[in-house]
């Protein structure tokens, strides 16, 4: 492995190599990359939904309205900060920090480019899933102390599916390590002379539809969908907790695109050049993949959603987990010519078996 | 030219008379009207309506047969003093709104139902809209 | 020590992104499944018979077009065919088929906007309803070359039609025609073979026809559920008996089959239209002479037609003089209205709103 980053070794060592700095400009560094995504997708995801249905997004504020996410946190801000007089003060104050703080963190531990990443963890994978499984208790938080049944309904339909869809996820990500030796992020990216989702498209599949269910996006977006309980779990904010809440969907996204693009698509190697350059292309790449889901399909219902996670994804996982430890096991010098093609016959075969376990209809009357 | 269904309603229930294409009927006899028509064929209640005629109020129902694409007309007349007539809610459940709706404007009580308050004015409403002798309208 | 439940009880509404109109509900829930529905509605009520009582029989014709304002056409006809059958009025043939191209264009742009936002409320975020509205749109213009407005349109008179087609009308119409079943393969396409669509809505929602004809249900509501009866065929009025086309009517009662229905009669009114449009006489008698201050002898009667919601009938009583002494409407939405009970008990939330929006109802027709 070459050089890790992090230097801990007090006095004589160079000043961008002191611990302090170097936590001082990676601080900055994420929390700007962070804020930046973020406010460039909320601006992609409107004029790119736009185009796929036939009309324009934003176009006023800004040429190809760029600024209209500006101008919509500067009209939050100076909105009624109503906090309901019966809810739970202090856990409606503590939700939205809890749920959008540890979106954050997760950035620690991104490697950015080969030399550079804020913490060389050598457990990164644990600490991602880890800090992720925060941000869910704030939004059912979030739900609960608005004192309001919507919001507790969007508050434990989100905590069952975001449970639920954590295991597949660990399961997908275990076969990644298996085959990677290393939990680091880093020496996971380093490992990937192919990216990952030649090496290993089932788990590919199975990570991201898991985390599309974590991110509550379509169509597993029952937490927050607007047109049957309103807004959700965030239906008793307004003003800038409101907006903390709207930005921690834009956040999860930034970060689930960032760990997919990292983990499977080769995080920071390119075909010129390496660095931070491929690894923003991979990025948004994913993510307009995420708004090509959004845009067409319609939503699962919450037992729907349940029992895709439970009787599909979980033995898909479980299967995918099987057979890459006895491939490791059995065969660990396979020629990569071999590994992808069986790989790939491989998944079609698995999802094309169990898809016919599980069918998400109900039985329809004998009539029929 | 009087339909035969007419005929067959005068000789089993108490028909007032038949006057072309609908029969009038008393309103007591409105349930064993509605079963008769019902058992032979008659089985959609279509509309129910009322009219007021400063004396009395006058109902029509209208029935169909979808099978053989027919339709039947009742009329009834009930006294302004005390708009009663029986409830078809209990057999069927279309007339459930309708009644509500013609208590809610005119004033005319349907016994029988089990749930006869306002429907598209609101509870503490006072007077019955519909009726010729409300003012106060546009 | 035991777990103790109780139900609770939810209003939806009446500000609610998905109920189409002012709308209120009060759901007693158990967990997800609904164990009573209370409808409330009269938000929209402007009296609209009583208000037809105190003007003359040609101003009532704006009046019946606020009813459905979704399909105003419609509405203008059951009252326009009872005041012609008390007075005595002919309507020359040519304004017939005006009458009906017209006719079957708004059905074709009602049932659109039912089937759209019906996939807006499952979740689909507008694509399916932008689509949708496309065509839509072109209704609407060609509407608005007619009649001049695009959605109070006032168009049927005592005796025939308002105004004569002007020039442009019929070729593009004719285009608008050719190229109406491509969009529809484009828009079953997208409905039929979404499975999280399928899964959705088959077997959500089942009514029996025995059910259905108790509860006076019409329109695709009833024969959705088996049951063969449509006004235009089996009674027919204006020149409804010179047209060749079919009745499309569904096996289960579920919110499958309602769409489905919608939009096989979206090909049927093409089809009608294509037929009237060749049939339709030269000339320009677009209307009957009828004087202007209209009296019309004693007497009462009873018309209805087929609007796209179901069986739309007006009761006109007249006393001889030049304003109507009573004139009801029956709104099939209003009667639809009385199955949602029957619908909704034993079936979850979720569902519960997408089996109300299969009704399409359209709140000014319940209220009047």
């Amino acid at each position: 492995m070459d050089d890790a980053v992090l230097v801990t070794t007090i006095g004589a060592t160079p000043w961008y190599e002191n611990f302090w700095v170097h936590l001082a400009i990676g601080a900055v560094v994420a929390i700007a990359f962070f804020f930046f995504f973020i406010v460039m997708y909320i601006w992609t995801e409107r004029r790119v939904i736009g185009l796929f249905q036939g009309r324009l997004g934003p176009n006023r504020v800004g040429p190809l309205g760029l600024i209209q996410s500006v101008a919509d946190v500067i009209k939050v801000m100076f909105k009624e900060d109503i906090v309901p007089d019966k809810s739970d003060k202090l856990l409606f104050w503590l939700a939205p920090f809890m749920a959008f703080v540890p979106v954050m963190m997760i950035l620690a531990v991104v490697p950015f480019s080969e030399n550079f990443q804020i913490v060389n963890l050598n457990v990164g994978i644990l600490y991602v899933l880890a800090v992720s499984a925060i941000s869910s208790i704030g939004v059912f938080m979030s739900g609960y102390a608005g004192n309001n049944k919507y919001g507790l309904i969007g508050g434990m339909r989100g905590l069952a599916q975001f449970i639920s869809y954590e295991i597949p996820l660990i399961l997908s990500l275990a076969s990644l390590v298996l085959i990677s030796n290393t939990f680091s992020v880093n020496g996971l990216v380093q490992a990937q002379t192919l990216p990952n989702i030649l090496m290993m498209p089932l788990a590919f599949v199975v990570y991201f539809v898991a985390s599309l269910a974590e991110i509550s996006r379509t169509p597993f977006d029952i937490v927050e969908c607007d047109s049957e309980i309103v807004a959700g779990f965030n239906i008793e904010y307004s003003s800038m907790k409101f907006a903390m809440l709207y930005l921690v969907e834009y956040g999860e996204a930034v970060v689930t695109s960032v760990l997919v693009a990292t983990l499977f698509l080769g995080g920071w190697h390119g075909f010129f050049i390496d660095g931070p350059i491929p690894l923003i292309i991979k990025m948004v790449l994913v993510f307009l993949f995420i708004l090509w889901i959004r845009a067409t399909l319609p939503r699962l219902r919450v037992d729907q959603s349940m029992g895709f996670c439970w009787k599909f994804l979980l033995p898909v996982a479980l299967v995918n987990l099987l057979f890459t430890a006895a491939r490791m096991t059995f065969f660990p010098d396979l020629s990569n010519w071999i590994v992808i093609p069986a790989s790939f016959v491989f998944t079609a075969i698995v999802i094309y078996l169990f898809a016919g376990l599980f069918k998400p209809g109900r039985k329809v009357a004998e009539n029929d | 030219m009087t339909k035969k269904i007419y005929e067959e309603l005068q000789e089993n229930c108490e028909c007032a008379r038949i006057c072309g294409d609908y029969a009038e009927i008393v309103p007591d006899s409105l349930p064993d009207c509605a079963l008769f028509l019902k058992d032979n064929g008659y089985d959609y209640l279509d509309m129910i309506t009322a009219s007021d005629h400063i004396d009395e109020f006058i109902l029509t129902y209208t029935f169909k047969n979808l099978k053989d694409k027919d339709d039947v007309m009742l009329r009834a007349s009930v006294s302004r003093e005390n708009p009663e007539i029986p409830s078809l809610s209990n057999i069927w459940i279309g007339a459930d709104f309708q009644e509500r709706e013609l208590y809610d404007l005119m004033g005319i009580i349907f016994t029988g139902h089990n749930n006869l308050k306002r429907i598209v004015l609101w509870d503490g409403f006072e007077g019955h809209p519909q009726r010729k002798d409300y003012k106060n309208v546009a | 020590m035991s777990l103790r439940t109780e139900e609770f009880v939810v209003n939806v509404g009446p500000q609610h992104p998905s109920t189409h109109g002012v709308f209120r509900m009060r759901f007693t829930l158990d967990g997800e499944i609904v164990k009573d529905v209370e409808p409330i509605f009269g938000y929209l009520h402007r009296g609209v018979e009583k208000l037809m009582e105190m003007r003359t029989y040609k101003q009532g014709i704006p009046m019946t077009d606020r009813l459905d304002y979704v399909s105003a056409i419609n509405n203008n006809w059951p009252y326009v065919l009872a005041v012609e059958e008390l007075a005595g009025i002919s309507v020359p043939q040519r304004a017939e088929f005006m009458r009906v191209i017209m006719s079957e264009m708004q059905r074709i742009s009602s049932h659109i906007l039912a089937v759209g936002s019906q996939m807006n409320d499952m979740g689909s975020f507008y694509t399916v309803f932008m689509y949708m509205f496309r065509e839509r749109e072109k209704l609407t213009d060609l509407m608005e070359m007619v009649t001049g407005q695009r959605m109070m349109y006032n168009y049927m008179r005592f005796g025939g039609v308002s105004m004569d087609f002007p020039a442009e009308f019929v070729p593009q119409l004719k285009k608008f025609i050719k190229v109406f079943p491509k969009y529809m393969a484009e828009y079953e396409d997208m409905l039929y073979d979404n499975e999280i669509f399928l899964a959705r809505t088959k077997g959500v929602g089942c009514f029996k026809p025995e059910d259905a004809i108790n509860i006076s249900t019409s329109g695709p509501v009833l024969r959705s559920t088996g049951v063969d009866y449509d006004l235009r065929r089996d009674k027919p009025y204006s020149v409804y008996d010179k047209f060749e086309f079919d009745v499309p009517v569904g096996k289960n009662g579920d919110v499958y089959d309602r769409v489905w229905v919608r939009m096989e009669e979206m090909k049927q009114s093409v089809r009608i239209i294509e037929q009237a449009l060749d049939m339709m006489p030269g000339g320009n008698r677009f209307c009957s002479k009828v004087p202007v201050a209209l009296h019309i002898p004693e007497g009462f009667t009873y018309k209805e037609i087929e609007s796209p919601r179901g069986m739309l009938g007006c009761y006109l009583e007249s006393d001889g003089s030049d304003k109507p002494y009573r004139c009801h409407f029956r709104a099939p939405a209003f009667i639809n209205l009385t199955a949602l009970k029957t619908m909704l008990v034993g079936q979850k939330l979720a569902d519960a709103i997408i089996i109300f929006g299969s009704v399409d109802l359209s709140m000014g027709e319940v209220d009047r």
